[in-house]
């Protein structure tokens, strides 16, 4: 390995390193520590072990911990949330994609016909006979493909098993995603329009398993 | 307290404890008021409110997960005396005591207030 050249500035005087003790970096860090220890439930159940680590160095200063008062003691809890799918529901599958009890192939999927999205505007029931009405001028929407109908669901579920990596239990979507071309809306006078967003409702059926309870494209 | 200031007290408004509201936040991390999209701050309000005005348009941004506010909204009936119905496309809360309901287009980016079973009646207003 080479060797570290520090570089000074001419004229300046080497400065100093500063020390826990210090008073400009007691009032930093009991701010900090303040804001993780009475940042109240939330913020607490987010600790990450670094937050930890931080909060014990912390606590280990006297000043700091004069500083911030009394702190209860703080415990860990560090699980990773594997996503998982609910039986039946292949990612790379659409026509999979109702397991569980959901509607967003039936009623969406690249298969289902624009006659069959007017007429769920005008009559409020959709392609698989379920009843869903559609407000004053609005329309009903499918994917453009298959292709479309799995990127969707993919980008989604990339998202879901990041955000739930640190979770104790899993959580859904219920967010807006865009995705170019994904579908179209069809109107009840026969018109259409295309559709780059996807409205999502995925949801946890229990700590680590989500189920899609439907996902289609929106204007 | 903050910017979650306004739903807290809708709610209270509308019958919810505040401490069970505050802790349902918490519990769905909603921190903020950017939290709280304005559209539903305004659907509340007009809940509350009694206002019948036919379908309202709002929009919703990519760049925001606002799942968890939808999960939050989704447990309205452990705080307020109300129902909820997924109709997937759309849902429905129902508020026997206010004799109103108000539907909730995801699919059409709209919601409206009505009273009790008149969400798709053509009539705009005053229903």
């Amino acid at each position: 390995m080479g060797a570290v050249v520090r570089i000074q500035r001419r004229g300046s005087p080497p400065r100093r390193r500063r020390e826990a003790g210090d008073p400009d970096v007691v009032q930093r860090d009991a701010a900090v520590a303040s804001r993780i220890v009475h940042g109240g439930a939330v913020a607490r159940a987010a600790l990450r072990p670094v937050h930890l680590v931080t909060l014990q160095r912390m606590a280990g200063n006297r000043a700091v911990a004069a500083a911030i008062g009394p702190v209860a003691p703080v415990v860990p809890v560090v699980q990773r949330v594997a996503t998982q799918l609910v039986a039946g529901l292949d990612a790379d599958v659409p026509s999979t994609y109702d397991s569980g009890g959901g509607h967003s192939y039936a009623d969406h999927g690249a298969h289902t016909t624009k006659e069959a999205h007017v007429t769920r505007v005008n009559t409020g029931v959709a392609p698989s006979g379920r009843v869903s009405r559609v407000p004053p001028g609005k329309g009903s929407s499918k994917f453009v493909s298959d292709d479309k109908h799995k990127e969707a669901f993919k980008q989604a579920l990339a998202d879901i098993t990041v955000k739930n990596r640190p979770k104790q239990k899993v959580r859904g979507a219920g967010n807006v995603i865009g995705v170019s071309g994904a579908g179209t809306t069809y109107f009840g006078d026969g018109s259409s329009s295309a559709a780059d967003k996807v409205q999502l409702d995925i949801q946890s059926i229990d700590d680590t398993t989500i189920r899609i309870n439907s996902m289609y494209p929106v204007t | 307290m903050g910017a979650d200031t306004s739903l807290v007290q809708l709610l209270v408004d509308l019958g919810a404890v505040e401490e069970a509201v505050r802790t349902r936040l918490a519990d769905q991390e909603i921190e903020g008021a950017e939290a709280v999209p304005t559209w539903l701050l305004d659907m509340l309000r007009a809940v509350r409110d009694g206002e019948r005005d036919g379908w309202i348009d709002y929009s919703r941004s990519t760049d925001v997960d606002d799942t968890n506010v939808l999960d939050f909204l989704r447990g309205l009936p452990e705080l307020l005396p109300v129902t909820y119905e997924n109709n997937e496309e759309s849902w429905l809360f129902a508020l026997p005591d206010r004799d109103l309901e108000v539907t909730i287009s995801w699919e059409g980016s709209c919601y409206k207030v009505s009273r009790l079973g008149r969400t798709w009646d053509e009539a705009p207003a005053g229903d």
